[in-house]
């Protein structure tokens, strides 16, 4: 399985926890962050990041201002104050579920 | 980027649909970018929006994309929609339902008769949706003007929509009645009362409607 197949489920929370710690990011900037961070081995497909953007968007988690570019507009996401507690929530879940998988990856051998 | 570049890109976008300006914008400094960072400069733009199609997922991706865009404008403005709804029976809007039923009320003694209300209503439901395409009408110009590549918003169409998805039904009701005059209908609507209420109704939801597109329109509403 592909890696963007897993990060799928994960997409939203990746995305909150890198505006948590940017303030604004705009569309392409967030693809590009999550490759630096993973040295190219994680790739967020446009396909998936624009409706998860527009998805947080509309339920109140991120608000955007545009600004002007070389002569384009550019649209930066930010979150809102809930935007900011649920990156917090989405973050500790996906911590959570992480040390759960690993139990099951890595099962230690019982003593008994 | 070269004026061939830009109309290459411009001319992908209005291929794919992404011909509004919340989407055409946000898509078009994306692929920009993109194409200013590409890791191999010889690649041109042709190739490289071959890149970026694969990127969206191919049609079937950038359909989804513009799928998704209408469907959060579409929460956003009935969520908004409501706000403003349930405003009108709040203080102070309150004052202007009262005012509003206070009117029809009047109306109701001064003419009793059915047959102006339900041009009255008829009226009412059609003022949304004239109001909504002058907007949508004045962009276009504007866009035409200014030499835009889009001639719309997304968030013109998501704020005429509940006044088209709730009015029009009600303007073919009161058609039907005026036209063929059921049973029923005559009945329902020869009871004052009754038809107070809903003309209130049918104006405090018209208010709304338009309330909603002049905070569309003046972008005080967006999801941007």
């Amino acid at each position: 399985m592909s890696s963007s197949k897993l990060l799928k489920g994960s997409l939203a929370t990746i995305v909150m926890r890198l505006l948590e710690e940017q303030e604004k990011m705009y569309g392409y900037e967030i693809t590009q962050k999550v490759k630096e961070l993973t040295a190219g081995e994680f790739k967020i497909t446009e396909g998936a990041l624009y409706p998860t953007l527009h998805k947080l968007e509309a339920e109140g988690f991120l608000t955007t201002e545009t600004q002007k570019v070389d002569n384009r507009v550019r649209k930066y996401y930010s979150l809102t104050r809930e935007g900011n507690a649920e990156a917090k929530s989405k973050v500790a879940e996906l911590e959570a579920f992480l040390v759960q998988l690993q139990k099951v990856l890595n099962p230690k051998p019982s003593l008994g | 980027m070269t004026g061939k570049e830009h109309k290459s890109i411009c001319a992908f976008l209005i291929d794919h649909r992404l011909n509004q300006q919340e989407l055409f914008e946000e898509f078009y400094d994306h692929i920009v970018s993109s194409y200013e960072d590409r890791p191999d400069k010889a690649e041109n733009i042709h190739s490289h929006l071959e890149t970026v199609l694969k990127d969206l997922g191919g049609k079937k991706g950038m359909r989804k994309i513009l799928i998704a865009r209408h469907q959060a404008y579409g929460r956003v403005y009935s969520k908004r929609l409501k706000e403003l709804f349930w405003s009108f029976f709040r203080w102070p809007m309150a004052l202007y339902s009262l005012l509003i039923l206070g009117t029809i009320y009047l109306l109701t003694l001064i003419f009793p008769t059915q047959q102006l209300f339900t041009w009255l209503m008829l009226l009412i439901s059609l003022a949304p949706i004239t109001i909504g395409g002058f907007f949508a009408l004045k962009f276009n110009r504007k866009c035409r003007k200014e030499g835009k590549i889009y001639r719309s918003r997304v968030s013109h169409s998501a704020a005429l929509k509940p006044a088209l998805l709730l009015t029009f039904p009600i303007h073919i009701w009161n058609l039907s009645v005026t036209m063929f005059g059921s049973d029923v209908a005559l009945t329902l609507n020869q009871n004052m009362a009754l038809t107070t209420v809903f003309t209130v109704l049918l104006i405090t939801f018209t208010l709304t409607c338009l309330r909603l597109m002049t905070e569309a329109n003046t972008e005080k509403l967006t999801t941007s």
